[in-house]
């Protein structure tokens, strides 16, 4: 009797517990509170319990629909396609506009770059899913539909790794901008930019000739030949300045044509020192060029080559300290010619010895001195020529430019 | 007996609460949204509500609004105490001032607060 005023109950509710786990933590239905009073304390505390669990059940449920419905309006709300992609390239999340660029159908699992029926993008997006880079960013052009006419945009694709929670692997955020009218500003500001330095050519040419002219008159006044001098220093550097926007432009526009000509490396070395000499010594810098063992004989174009060591150099004075030295050398190597420029200032850290090459680059200790271009310009004016352009640590403190330029027929020059 | 009503529109949380008080020797009642809660008021007084704040239909917002207009008429409507449990995290000042303003209000109790503590409310506000 005893036994069954206990037991039964029990029975019962081990049922009903093993119901309720098996129905995904639904209670249809409290279990009865029978028994004896020590069963029914014990049915109703059980019953308190699966109800707790099944509301909280519900609750987390609720919760996690609320806030993937925020998030996806927030999604949905960003003019940018987004992607959420894994590392095997699985599309686990996007809001509706990734979808349209990419001519994505949402059904069923999306491969990338496979399933994307727009040609344009398949290519980018394979080559940032490979990317073992944290960060990516790259630029497209692709025609789109807009109101039933086919037009043609620019795209920048950025992407970034994230640590996905839940699979515990890294995945991707694409993010797909339409940056068609960034460009065009960016194109309308260079063009205006390339107009106006081209208008400075003519009378940066007027103030050099007068001054010539003027260095060749008899002297007036005891000082009047060193205020010339300083005329054509600086607009000597001006016309540097104009020369290298220009080259730019024309280098990254690809209309940039090398006008080779034979060169002397020892005569082109010496005259360089012989620019800078004045402006080193007024920094108390001492800039020398080692004579060549031989004589090296080469092809390239000439104004260029001196823009780029014009650069080096400047650059060098700019920063080594007064008492410092630097140096100009010129050197074969294989089937190259090396020149290079070192200098005792502060050199530039490892990290960067790249970025310093990019256009508008300027470390943070060097803003507002300059564009940020001359760097750039001799990086696009020494590929041009075939040869390779790098910063390094000099032994003993500063930097060394290195800059290499094929040797390619010289031997018959 | 006391009286209750229970006003969600998730069921669990109405048998759960339904559960407890009823174990506490309460007579329960339930509404999925404020709509049935003011039909439920129609028939019958009550002593206490457990309100929810996002419904459809009706939401706690403007059951408490619309409870305050028809105590106009029906005084003791708004007597009645209200403890407003919310999945929401009041971000909205706005809202919470609705609440707050209502005569009735207790106070506010984030979602899956242990049962015990709501009920410990209920008996204190009851005995107001």
């Amino acid at each position: 009797m005893l036994w069954r005023g206990l037991s039964s109950p029990m029975v019962r509710a081990a049922a009903g517990i093993k119901n309720f786990i098996a129905g995904g933590y639904k209670l249809a239905e409290p279990l009865p509170k029978e028994g004896w009073p020590e069963s029914r304390g014990l049915l109703s505390s059980i019953n308190r319990v699966l109800l707790e669990l099944n509301a909280y059940h519900a609750f987390q449920i609720n919760q996690a629909i609320e806030e993937r419905a925020k998030a996806q309006a927030l999604l949905e709300t960003i003019t940018d396609g987004v992607l959420l992609v894994d590392d095997r390239g699985q599309l686990i999340h996007s809001n509706r506009r990734a979808l349209e660029l990419l001519g994505l159908h949402g059904q069923g699992p999306v491969q990338l770059p496979d399933s994307v029926t727009k040609p344009e993008f398949v290519q980018p997006l394979r080559e940032l899913l490979a990317s073992e880079e944290k960060n990516t960013r790259s630029d497209l052009s692709a025609a789109i539909e807009a109101d039933g006419e086919s037009v043609e945009r620019n795209f920048r694709l950025i992407s970034r790794q994230f640590q996905l929670a839940t699979l515990k692997r890294p995945g991707r955020v694409v993010i797909i901008r339409d940056v068609t009218i960034e460009k065009e500003i960016e194109g309308a500001r260079e063009t205006f930019f390339h107009m106006i330095t081209h208008d400075m050519r003519a009378p940066i040419c007027s103030i050099q000739g007068y001054t010539e002219l003027m260095q060749k008159e008899p002297v007036a006044q005891p000082n009047t030949g060193k205020y010339l001098d300083a005329i054509m220093r600086s607009s000597d550097r001006l016309k540097g300045m104009v020369e290298d926007i220009l080259n730019t432009i024309k280098m990254e526009r690809g209309q940039m044509a090398l006008k080779p000509v034979a060169i002397d490396a020892g005569e082109l070395c010496g005259r360089m020192v012989e620019l800078h000499q004045p402006l080193a010594a007024r920094r108390n810098i001492i800039f020398s060029a080692p004579p060549l063992a031989a004589r090296i004989r080469f092809e390239g174009d000439l104004p260029l080559l001196e823009r780029i060591i014009a650069n080096l150099v400047g650059n060098a004075l700019k920063f080594v300290p007064a008492g410092g030295a630097v140096s100009l050398a010129c050197r074969t190597r294989g089937k190259d010619l090396l020149f290079s420029v070192a200098d005792t200032g502060p050199g530039i850290p490892e990290g960067l010895r790249e970025d310093v090459f990019r256009k508008h680059y300027q470390m943070d200790e060097h803003k507002h001195m300059g564009f940020g271009l001359g760097l750039a310009m001799c990086k696009m004016a020494v590929e041009l020529h075939g040869g390779h352009i790098w910063a390094d640590a000099r032994a003993g403190g500063g930097a060394v430019f290195t800059f290499t330029i094929p040797l390619l027929e010289a031997a018959d020059v | 007996m006391s009286k209750v009503l229970i006003v969600d529109d998730e069921p669990a949380i109405r048998q759960l609460f339904q559960y407890v008080f009823e174990d506490e020797g309460y007579e329960v009642s339930t509404a999925s949204n404020g709509l049935e809660a003011l039909q439920a008021l129609a028939v019958g007084a009550v002593d206490l509500i457990i309100l929810d704040v996002s419904m459809p239909e009706m939401d706690g917002r403007d059951f408490v609004q619309e409870l305050t207009r028809r105590a106009a008429r029906t005084p003791w409507l708004a007597e009645i105490p209200i403890i407003v449990m919310t999945g929401e995290n009041f971000m909205e000042s706005g809202l919470n001032q609705v609440f707050a303003a209502a005569k009735g209000f207790v106070c506010f109790f984030p979602k899956m607060t242990p049962p015990e503590l709501v009920l410990e409310k209920a008996r204190a506000s009851a005995a107001r």
